[in-house]
């Protein structure tokens, strides 16, 4: 115990909700005769506005110096509780709540034993309430400037974005064009547009806005400082630049590889890749001869990406149309899962584009006399063997990390996944934020992602990054999770484990140093410490010790 | 750094079977670094073995300390005023430090808790390796910058025995042969004509041959 | 020896994940399904967050049953601590065997938010296991208690 405390217990009643089922009057006596506890209360609705005032008040009169709550689940009221402290002078993070409606009144029948077990709860929390420590809060400011690695797609669409939402944005650009990928599609299904004229009208819109500066021939070097205040050495042309950015976008997209060993042959001049294939599309002179039977093989490189799928369907439709003849698409599995897919499947069938289904039995490609013969068990003709000709066999291939995936991930500290791609916090959470605060990663660097997906993704990170840093400032809590110097051995641990590497030596005190801006409260380096040097406020051993009162017999 | 490894819990309770009340002494050093013997080894170890005692019916009470180095007397001295209160203590530091609080308090009994491993690094979270057998008369500039007498299994000086093949060890596919990392890195350093010149028997009265070492500088002495 | 079964009533210590579990046991409540009084909620921000030394530390302090509710895998709210959390608990169940208390009494199980039946039947299960085990034996070693 830091000081002498003095509690204050708030007991609600929720409208009666709670006190149907927990003697909530009877609770109030006992606990007015702990010595520490300087008031109690029993209201109906304490999150009502007069209630709260009531509380504020009460606060300062009787210069209480801990609030404990009796009722519903912190996930609901926390936050109004901890605005009122802050009003009235008290530091918000000084409170403990007992969640006794949602997790006891509601689901312990028997008001004996309900009322029992919220005893205990309250008391859990009063324990807990005597070591809680104060968490200042203060604003650091955040450079509003963003840096863009990547001038592809989802790269161009998140600058155009965050342009308009008024950020300055730095886009880099290893090539000596932006555009990425876009040089190489043929079509844009569904999409009218053509990829030359979308990459223009792109261009033109960057090109448009005075905040974009576009560094083409450029890479990263080096990242120093933190989020929010990030320096880039970038080197242009040779020489070298220097920028401050609040953020950085990850957007350098992927490349594919052709899994050789997967199909047990080589690429030659009729087996060819679907970039190649697009790549044809795109100029007349290249055919020698317009391929009558033109097959797609998919799911053997990987029997899980939709970009594939997307691809074969795309052009095996724009194959049929231009050229008439077939055209055949081989698949396990058509992965058909997103919006105008099926549309595009079934017109594909509509205008004579002819699918084969296989099992887990692989089809046996082999080229013969300027033929590729393929022949599979088709699972719709009750397992026969069929075998087909063509002249020209397009294949899949596996989407890879774009080749400087493992120098930017050094240069950046974050992390692959186990598919190699940047990996993301939480996915289905936050998409497009990496395991760095401050650092965001769009478009097909981050995922498998098809064309528009990618568009998407890049005003999803332009919006994130927004939120990070519009108004240029951000509130942190000042040593959350506090390093005691003397008991560091800078063993490194917390800085090893940290999930969002948070956590950096500080040279100065030779001792570990959690960056308040970049942690995120999740306490796993608190836990990891084996010297005990860092205490999570909120949760720190006393706290959670205390907690474990409940099991003493005699409570 | 000394890495460190606790002992089975079962050994441990053998250890100070009878005693009814220990002092638990972590160290805030190597084995804090290396994970074994720190504050928090030390609270989770005591919590282990009072409950294990509380389970049987033994009262055991269990003070803990974790002091800056168990290697230096002056942090030793701390544990003074506990260890009076106690029948033993368990060291988790290294067998110096076991050592150490014996020589200091010489009316308790003081038995180790860690089995002291070797001198090494860490090679990744949780995975340490050797690196260093204090044999007293370092060769690391003919090897290369690797140590063959800790990595060698049979600490040769002029070159691989048979065994070695496809840069592992004989004794171990998962060990890697500590002249084929010679080689390699003499070769990338283009030292290659290093590895021509014979490096003598090695003087081993510097090592443990010569019995228990001392080192005495004249010129720090007080 | 375990007593009476419908005497015996085994107290629960649940860390659970402000993430996840938490949230499962708040939707529970308003279904209002119910389960063991028995089970005490110790809210954490991350499952990541329970050192070893506190599983311990609620056994030796007298709880007959020790979870851990977790995030779902793959899906952990900080990435990573689901797994520390299971690594860890995997450490402590060796520690608990060396003691003589038994595995059952410690499991991790991971849930998502809205897994509100998945909390309650994960609960009971473990009232359940606790109350076929009896108390901790920790407990019963304490003379006079
Ligand atoms: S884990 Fe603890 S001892 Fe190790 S560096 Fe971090 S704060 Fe210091
Ligand atoms: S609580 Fe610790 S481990 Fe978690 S994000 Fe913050 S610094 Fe990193
Ligand atoms: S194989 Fe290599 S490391 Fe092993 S004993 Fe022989 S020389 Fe030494």
């Amino acid at each position: 115990m830091v000081e002498d405390t003095k509690i204050g217990v708030f007991l609600c009643d929720c409208g009666e909700v709670i006190s149907r089922n927990i003697d909530l009057s009877g609770i109030r006596s006992n606990l007015e005769k702990i010595s520490d506890v300087g008031h109690v209360t029993l209201s109906h609705y304490l999150c009502s506005q007069k209630e709260i005032e009531l509380m504020g008040s009460e606060i300062s009169e009787k210069g209480l110096n801990r609030v404990v709550i009796g009722g519903c689940s912190p996930q609901f009221c926390e936050v109004i509780f901890m605005e009122a402290m802050e009003k009235s002078g008290l530091n918000p993070y000084l409170l403990s709540i007992a969640n006794i409606r949602d997790q006891c009144g509601w689901v312990h029948p028997g008001k004996t034993r309900a009322t029992s077990k919220a005893a205990r709860q309250i008391k859990m929390a009063i324990s807990k309430a005597r070591f809680l420590e104060p968490i200042k809060k203060e604003t650091v400011s955040i450079n509003r400037d963003v840096l863009i690695i990547g001038g592809g797609i989802s790269g161009m669409e998140a600058a155009i974005e965050l342009s308009e939402l008024d950020h300055k944005v730095t886009l880099l650009e290893r090539e000596k064009v932006l555009g990425g990928r876009l040089h190489q599609l043929y079509s844009l299904y569904p999409l009218e547009l053509t990829p030359g004229a979308l990459l223009a009208e792109k261009i033109e819109a960057i090109n448009k806005r005075a905040n974009i500066e576009v560094l083409t021939t450029a890479e990263l070097l080096k990242i120093e400082g933190h989020p929010g205040n990030f320096v880039a050495k970038i080197q242009r042309d040779g020489s070298p630049i220097t920028r401050n950015f609040g953020a950085i976008v990850v957007a350098t997209g992927c490349d594919t590889q052709f899994p050789t060993e997967r199909y047990g042959l080589e690429l030659s001049d009729n087996i060819i890749t679907q970039l190649q294939f697009e790549r044809m599309l795109k100029s007349q002179e290249e055919w020698d001869k317009i391929p009558q039977k033109i097959g797609f093989m998919l799911d053997i490189s990987d029997e899980y990406s939709r970009i594939s799928t997307i691809s074969a369907l795309r052009n095996g439709l724009a194959a049929k149309r231009r050229f008439g003849g077939e055209v055949y698409i081989f698949c396990k599995n058509l992965k058909l899962d997103a919006p105008g897919l099926e549309g595009l499947y079934r017109e594909a069938r509509d205008e004579g584009v002819i699918f084969f289904k296989f099992g887990d039995g692989m089809p046996t490609i082999s080229p013969a006399h300027g033929q590729i013969n393929i022949q599979l068990e088709d699972l719709y003709l009750a397992r026969e063997l069929v075998t087909l000709s063509c002249d020209l066999l397009v294949v899949d291939e596996k989407i890879i990390p774009q080749r400087d995936f493992e120098i930017l991930k050094s240069i950046l500290n974050i992390d692959l996944d186990s598919n190699g791609f940047y990996q993301q916090a939480n996915v289905h959470l936050y998409p497009v934020s990496s395991i760095r605060k401050g650092i965001f990663s769009a478009g097909s660097c981050r995922a498998d992602l098809d064309f528009s997906d990618a568009l998407a993704d890049g005003r999803a990170a332009a919006q994130a990054v927004h939120q990070l840093s519009y108004s240029g400032k951000a509130w942190i809590e000042v040593e959350k999770l506090v390093v005691d110097a003397d008991k560091c051995a800078l063993c490194l641990t917390c800085i090893r484990s940290c999930p969002h590497h948070a956590i950096e030596v500080d040279h100065e005190k030779q001792a570990a140093k959690v960056i308040d801006l970049a942690c995120q409260g999740c306490g796993i380096c608190a836990a990891e410490c084996p010297a005990k040097a860092i205490q999570h406020k909120g949760y720190t051993d006393n706290e959670i010790g205390a907690q474990l009162e409940f099991l003493e017999e005699a409570i | 750094m000394i890495i460190g490894e606790r002992k089975s819990l079962e050994e441990i309770r053998k250890m100070i079977g009878g005693y009814k009340r220990v002092l638990v002494v972590g160290c805030g050093t190597c084995v804090t670094v290396c994970l074994a013997g720190g504050e928090k080894e030390v609270a989770t170890l005591s919590s282990a073995l009072r409950m294990a005692a509380k389970k049987d019916g033994d009262g055991l009470e269990i003070s803990e300390a974790t002091i800056e180095r168990q290697c230096d007397i002056e942090f030793i001295e701390e544990l003074r005023e506990k260890v009076e209160q106690v029948d033993a203590a368990l060291s988790m530091g290294c067998g110096a430090g076991v050592q150490t609080i014996a020589e200091t308090f010489s009316e308790i009994p003081v038995y180790p808790a860690l089995n002291t491993r070797f001198i090494g690094r860490t090679e990744e979270q949780g995975v340490w390796t050797e690196r260093c057998a204090a044999c007293g008369d370092c060769i690391l500039h003919v090897t290369g910058g690797i140590c063959p007498i800790a990595r060698c299994s049979k600490s040769l000086l002029n070159g691989p025995c048979g065994g070695s093949k496809d840069g592992k060890c004989e004794i171990n596919p998962d060990v890697a042969c500590a002249w084929q990392l010679i080689y390699d890195r003499l070769k990338a350093l283009d030292q290659l004509d290093k590895l021509e010149e014979i490096v003598p028997v090695k003087d081993w009265s510097v090592s443990r041959d010569g019995g228990p070492r001392k080192l005495i500088r004249e010129d720090v002495r007080l | 020896m375990p007593e009476d079964k419908n005497r015996f009533s085994p107290k629960i210590a649940a860390f659970c994940c402000f993430h996840s579990a938490y949230l499962a046991a708040d939707s529970a409540g308003a279904m209002r399904k119910s389960y063991s009084d028995g089970v005490y909620i110790i809210r954490v921000p991350c499952a990541g967050k329970v050192e070893g030394l506190h599983i311990l530390q609620a056994f030796e302090k007298g709880a007959d049953g020790v979870l851990i509710l977790a995030c779902p895998q793959e899906s952990c709210h900080y990435i990573s601590g689901n797994i520390r959390a299971k690594k860890r608990v995997d450490y402590i169940l060796r520690f608990l065997e060396e003691i003589g208390i038994e595995p059952e009494r410690l499991k991790l199980f991971n849930l998502a938010s809205n897994q509100a039946p998945r909390f309650v039947q994960v609960v009971n299960e473990m009232a359940e296991r606790i109350k076929d085990l009896g108390p901790s034996p920790i407990k019963a070693g304490v003379i006079g208690r």
